[in-house]
């Protein structure tokens, strides 16, 4: 079975998932696994894709073995607001399993509360596919990239796990087979295996401070900018 | 047999000047050297025969267009029973022809028992328009024999012979006229007459699928107008559910008191007519809708319908496909509908070309599944773009590059791949791409010198398959070239 041991994203959330560029294949493949084996895929088995006009096209050969194309709806759209529109609409409709947004803009905070809602209303699984957004509601937030294969059939990645809001960061090594294109997971690391990358504790700020007190604050803990 | 360009329609004034139909453009223009003229265009010609006859079914319920021998189209109306709703067969022709100036036509209308009888009387029947009952063969008599809409040929035979008009045709033995004149003079001779029976074939009856509500004071609210448009949908919905059909896309006319109108249009994933689903992707429109003014009146309108077999209706909320369904016809109609895609496999081996895309209204999934792909498939396609070497490289393929202002360093590479083509189009445009493969860390390059346009000598082995391989035997020869070179 493919989903074993595979990373566990609550269905009801959106999580996010931090694409280097337009069109990340690692972050792609991620999605696609996601929406193959977690959440309700099981139950509607469509995955509801949402992807602005000018992104690299997704081949649907490529997620051969991951995903069935045929469970895809793509929706290319215009504008990023139409995005988050059609998105959250997919959430909220309980009509799909999957809602994959790829975007080239970050989410603020009030943008992922409204996905976050619609998702738990309508109990799918919400991935956010973009630049890293910071300080945001999304359940966890992964960081995706491709690894030096160490034989010619095998594609190797690292799921890491950067923000999880209910426990301890949980990374993975995923080996995808070239051939099938199946997934397997051979490694799982917890609590941040990868101590030099894990991020510091952020400062604590308390009391009634406005946005320029606390970036004062964090300037005194960090050294400037 | 003849390209000279000939005049097929004229208008009064140039019958006038002497122009006929079937006369070269050389001499007309020598005749009437200000002749304004337009190509005929007779499928427009026919589409517009087509509209006068559904407005002419207004009259009477059975309208044919028939394409008469001559170029002008005629309209057939079978007024049997319909005349005394006008006041009569006079009051009712001059109706007709009134309707038709107010459009800027003028026509010649007939009037008899029979349809040649009443097309002869409209094209030469001069004053006298309409032949009373049982009197079409007196009526039509005098009329010279071109009346009968024969073919060109068997009508100045006829003059010929000093046979003007249908009285001495019709006095001729039948035998001999069938004989000398072909059976058809005859055929249409009895027709006119009503000695052979003329059925009619109606154009069908197409009513819109329309309804509209006028209102006594104009309202302007949102909410005013969504309780209408419930009213116009569930009379809408009942119609189309009496006929078995289903709405693709449906259209919203306001009027305004101002005397200006505005509409708004939603457009369904399959065919429907459940109105709550209707009405709620008109929820989200019709706040654009300009109802300054107020709107005094509404007409929805189903543009497109297609058969839609009765079904059961699902227990609460619909099925899950329903559903589906529903939320792709709301996103539709805000990103439009070419923009919610289905994707199917297509049969090219070239990865960019392998899929092909439909609109999710349009098309379900294939039953046949994905074909398992002959080689593995990036995930993401880039556009073409070019690579620089960091220095002149001499080594195929280079030590390291740059892309998108990042090094790569080469750290393993896979044999190349030799693709099919489909033709010389496919293989130039796929042997320049530079595919970035799925891993995201993995690239496909490809040597510009390596592009190949088959020729034919390379092709003639396979020339019977569908899909023609390169042996690629000359790029393996420049490849060892290549690292001759490099040594």
């Amino acid at each position: 079975m493919t989903g074993q041991n595979g990373p566990d994203l609550r269905s009801g959330r959106t999580h996010e998932v931090v694409a280097s560029e337009a069109g990340d294949a690692a972050a792609r493949v991620f999605a696609a696994w996601v929406a193959a084996n977690r959440g309700t895929a099981k139950r509607t088995g469509i995955c509801l894709w949402i992807a602005g006009g000018r992104m690299p096209p997704l081949c649907p050969h490529g997620l051969s073995g991951l995903l069935d194309p045929d469970a895809l709806i793509i929706v290319e759209v215009g504008t990023p607001l139409d995005g988050l529109w059609t998105a959250e609409e997919g959430l909220r409709s309980g009509a799909v399993g999957t809602v994959v947004l790829e975007s080239e803009r970050p989410l603020d905070l009030l943008q992922s509360r409204r996905l976050q809602l619609a998702s738990e209303a309508g109990g799918a699984v919400g991935l956010f596919l973009g630049p890293d957004s910071g300080n945001t509601a999304a359940e966890t937030r992964w960081r995706c990239r491709a690894l030096p294969s160490t034989d010619a059939r095998t594609i190797r990645f690292d799921w890491r796990q950067v923000k999880n809001k209910r426990g301890p960061s949980v990374d993975r090594e995923a080996h995808r087979d070239e051939a099938t294109g199946r997934m397997r997971m051979v490694a799982v690391s917890v609590g941040g295996a990868g101590i030099e990358e894990c991020a510091r504790p952020g400062p604590t700020l308390r009391g009634g401070g406005g946005g320029g007190q606390r970036l004062e604050a964090l300037l005194a803990e960090h050294g400037g900018p | 047999m003849d390209n000279a360009s000939k005049l097929c329609s004229l208008n009064t004034a140039a019958r006038d000047s002497g122009l006929t139909c079937g006369m070269a453009l050389a001499d007309a223009r020598a005749i009437l050297p200000g002749l304004g003229m337009a190509a005929q265009d007779s499928e427009r010609d026919e589409a517009f025969l087509r509209a006068l006859g559904r407005w002419a079914q207004r009259f009477t319920p059975s309208v044919a267009v028939a394409a008469m021998a001559g170029s002008d189209g005629t309209l057939i109306l079978d007024a049997g029973g319909c005349a005394h709703l006008f006041g009569g067969e006079a009051r009712m022709l001059v109706e007709i022809g009134d309707g038709l100036a107010r459009f800027g036509l003028t026509a010649r209308l007939g009037l008899a028992d029979t349809r040649g009888g009443a097309v002869a009387l409209a094209r030469f029947g001069g004053d006298t328009r309409i032949a009373p009952p049982g009197e079409t063969r007196r009526m039509i008599e005098p009329l010279p024999v071109a009346a009968l809409g024969l073919a060109a040929g068997a009508c100045a035979d006829l003059v010929q012979l000093g046979l003007r008009t249908i009285r001495d045709l019709a006095a001729l033995p039948r035998a001999s006229v069938a004989k000398r004149f072909g059976v058809e003079t005859v055929r249409s001779l009895d027709r006119a007459l009503g000695v052979e029976a003329d059925p009619l074939a109606p154009m069908a009856q197409t009513a819109p699928y329309a309804v509209r509500v006028s209102l006594p004071e104009p309202i302007g609210t949102t909410d005013a107008l969504a309780g209408l448009l419930d009213a116009l949908l569930v009379r809408l919905c009942a119609r189309l559910e009496r006929e078995g059909l289903g709405a693709m896309h449906l259209e919203l006319t306001v009027h305004r008191a101002d005397g200006g109108s505005d509409r708004t249009g939603v457009g369904l994933m399959r065919p429907g007519r459940d109105a709550r689903i209707i009405a709620d992707l008109f929820a989200r429109k019709l706040g654009d809708l300009d109802a300054e003014f107020g709107i005094d009146s509404l007409r929805l309108h189903a543009t497109k319908v297609e058969p839609l077999a009765a079904a059961q209706i699902a227990p609460k909320g619909g099925t899950e496909g329903e559903k589906l369904d529903a939320l792709l016809a709301r996103i539709a109609n805000r990103v439009g509908f070419d923009a919610v895609i289905r994707l199917a496999p297509a049969e090219s081996h070239i990865p960019e070309r392998s899929w092909l895309r439909f609109s999710a209204a349009h098309s379900e999934p294939g039953s046949d599944g994905w074909p398992a792909p002959r080689a593995p498939r990036p995930v993401t396609i880039i556009a073409p773009e070019a690579l620089t070497m960091e220095v002149a490289a001499t080594r195929r393929p280079p030590a390291r590059f740059v892309w998108r202002r990042q090094l790569f360093e080469t750290a393993r590479v896979a044999g190349p791949e030799r693709d099919a083509a489909d033709d010389e189009m496919a293989v130039l445009y796929a042997r320049e791409t530079h595919n970035r493969r799925a891993e995201g860390a993995e690239m496909w390059l490809v040597d510009r010198r390596h592009v190949l346009v088959a020729d034919h000598e390379s092709l003639a082995v396979n020339d019977d398959k569908p899909h023609r391989h390169n042996d690629g035997s000359v790029v393996a020869a420049r490849r060892k070239e290549d690292r001759k070179a490099s040594r």
